[in-house]
């Protein structure tokens, strides 16, 4: 086992709105999510819309303050780090966003998008930050004279391209990747992730690939967490998941993803078509879930335990071994 | 033999804009038959969503502009008819559900009283007039019909009570509360997560086997057209490069086109493991090519290809724009 890069302990984040006149609520979007990624790493991190997939990414930069949790980057405690040294060590760290369309400023050229981080981390002169952005344009395939267009004057897959540059040149160990592809066509989704794994092992980067898509990190990750209402439900090495999935929600998940193969099937109707509401003390999935003991899975809360197929899974129903059910 | 319902013939479409004349379709053909599952794949700017806009007149004129072609429903043609005529065949003939239902309903109106809106609006040109009441009975009556739950509850509750699934459930009795014989459906399932995804595509099928419903499925995602559509249209870049039934198109593809994409989608089943996106991007279309649309990014483009359009040609029981399909 190699030392991990980056550590999150016991992670929390609970967002407080305000409802109605004097109303309070408070969400758990992130709740106990432990997790680790070792240097040159691939990790998904998989889950539906509000899972709290991207906020533990915010988190795991500090550029969300967590409610509670521990996070620690080479051994040293974010938490505890000033905000100057904080930045320091974010260098190391570095997030694509997924909008491609949004995440660059429509008023600067690309090369100023990827010069940006260079210049703000100063101690480099002008003459070597050109040079630098030069090599980055050559590292993501786009032609130098790319370097003086303004975002309007690119396509989706060139903007996604210029942010991988924007992301990479203050040269980080690890890169998080937010639903990098999902505001993609898929003949460029192919070509950014193509591009993506090629960076990954010439520059032997960690990456935290964050998205909904089970097939797309089939193809890019060697581990797989997947979340479910701000926990980690399952994870283990993805071939292995995806191939026998032990938490029903993992199962849910692969039924429903449709590979374009002759007579697909459609997912069986979910059998509780439960609305989220809340979930009690018990297991989150419970109102969804086809495997359910009640009354106990509504009132005990599964912890992780070791799964069949060597990762961990947090579900009451899981331990009978492999089922038929869900896999490919 | 089945009835035609719409025939699309060698539609051209044209947007005058300040830039020159975008050529957003050129010569499209397309064939529902009654009760008939079609699906139109292809990537941004492909035309398909232009093309069902079309079909609805729902285009302003100007800046759109037809140069030619023929929208035939139900024998007679609709293209440039006049609104009244179009009013008879939209959304009580022909009926449309958009992509996103986040934002097709209006958030100060109860989702019952924009169907019912609807519903008015319908009857007013059927010459027919039911009391609130009696709508109201029958729009929650088709609420339950599409598997919304406590129909009664739901009609009552704003937009931002439900959740994305049961928007688009909303949407989808909108679309059938004029009892249309084709549902056209853009993207219906693109804003939603997987595992509801599964569900909403679920309904549109029982629909079809049901009401004997034609459906026109639009997406970008070859695994949802080809899990519920018995056949396929492939669109570039305003162009139908191949239609075939759906099985053969996964199996035996005939364009180069429709080959790369089948190649750049990633799958959870995948043995072989690679991925490969399509070189190049799509043509701008202020500026088509003048021959082949896709020849600039084909592995198999000759001079031919760059000099003159492949028009559609029959191989076996399918249909495919290429010079060299069927060669080999």
């Amino acid at each position: 086992m190699t030392s991990p890069l980056l550590e999150a302990d016991g992670l929390r984040k609970v967002f407080t709105t305000r409802s109605g006149v004097r109303g309070r609520h408070a969400n758990v979007a992130v709740d106990d999510v432990t997790l680790s990624i070792a240097a040159g790493e691939r990790v998904g991190l998989v889950g539906e819309s509000g899972s709290g997939k991207s906020t533990v990414a915010r988190l795991l930069l500090r550029l969300v303050e967590p409610t509670a949790g521990a996070i620690r980057f080479e051994g040293q405690d974010l938490m505890a780090l000033p905000e100057a040294e904080l930045r320091r060590l974010r260098r190391h760290m570095a997030m694509v966003f997924q909008n491609p369309h949004t995440s660059l400023h429509p008023r600067m050229t690309a090369a100023q998008s990827v010069a940006e981080p260079l210049r703000i981390a100063g101690g480099v002169g002008g003459e070597t930050i050109t040079r630098r952005v030069a090599e980055m344009f050559d590292l993501i395939g786009l032609p130098r004279s790319f370097r003086y267009r303004y975002p309007h004057e690119l396509s989706g897959g060139q903007k996604q391209r210029i942010s991988i540059a924007r992301a990479l040149i203050l040269r980080p160990r690890l890169m998080i990747l937010d639903e990098p592809t999902s505001a993609l066509d898929v003949s460029v989704q192919a070509q950014i992730l193509e591009l993506l794994l090629s960076l990954q092992q010439e520059l032997a980067l960690a990456f935290l690939f964050i998205s909904h898509n089970l097939a797309v990190v089939r193809y890019t990750c060697t581990r797989v967490l997947v979340m479910y209402r701000g926990a980690i439900v399952e994870q283990g090495e993805t071939r292995h998941v995806l191939a026998q999935p032990a938490h029903p929600y993992t199962q849910s998940l692969l039924a429903a993803t449709l590979d374009p193969v002759p007579g697909a099937k459609l997912p069986a109707p979910e059998v509780v078509d439960g609305d989220g509401g809340d979930a009690g003390s018990g297991c989150r999935y419970c109102q969804r879930c086809p495997r359910r003991m009640l009354p106990y899975c509504r009132e005990v809360a599964p912890v992780p335990v070791p799964a069949w197929h060597g990762g961990q899974v947090a579900c009451h129903a899981a331990s009978d071994g492999p089922s038929e059910q869900g896999g490919h | 033999m089945t009835v035609p319902l719409l025939e699309v013939r060698k539609l051209s479409l044209q947007f005058r804009t300040f830039d020159g004349v975008y050529q957003a379709l050129d010569r499209v053909d397309l064939d529902v038959a009654a009760g008939d599952t079609v699906g139109i794949v292809g990537e941004t700017g492909c035309g398909k969503s232009v093309l069902a806009k079309s079909v609805l007149g729902l285009l302003p004129s100007p800046p759109a502009h037809y140069p030619g072609g023929e929208i035939r429903w139900r024998g007679a043609n609709i293209l440039g008819a006049p609104e009244s005529r179009l009013r008879e065949v939209r959304g009580l003939q022909v009926a449309m559900v958009f992509q996103d239902p986040m934002t097709f309903l209006d958030p100060l109106y109860t989702v019952g009283d924009q169907v019912r809106e609807v519903v008015r609006q319908h009857d007013r040109v059927r010459h027919a007039r039911r009391g609130k009441a009696e709508i109201r009975r029958g729009v929650i009556e088709l609420f339950a019909r599409l598997g919304l739950r406590d129909a009664g509850r739901v009609y009552d509750m704003y937009p931002h009570q439900l959740s994305g699934g049961m928007r688009q459930r909303v949407l989808i009795a909108m679309a059938l509360s004029g009892q249309p014989q084709l549902l056209i459906a853009d993207e219906p399932t693109t804003a939603l997560d997987v595992t509801v995804q599964g569900q909403i595509l679920r309904l549109l099928q029982t629909l079809v086997e049901e009401m004997s419903l034609a459906i026109v499925l639009i997406s970008h995602d070859l695994g949802v057209v080809t899990s519920i559509c018995r056949r396929v249209v492939v669109m570039y870049a305003g162009t139908v490069v191949e239609t075939a039934a759906a099985s053969d198109l996964l199996t035996a593809p005939l364009h180069p086109y429709t080959r790369g994409l089948l190649s750049a989608v990633p799958r959870l089943a995948d043995t072989a493991g690679t991925l490969r996106g399509i070189p190049g991007q799509i043509p701008n279309l202020l500026a088509p090519p003048a021959g082949c649309r896709f020849a600039p990014r084909c592995p198999t483009a000759t001079s031919l290809c760059q000099r003159e359009r492949p028009e559609l040609r029959i191989i076996g029981g399918s249909a495919v724009a290429c010079h060299h399909a069927g060669a080999a």
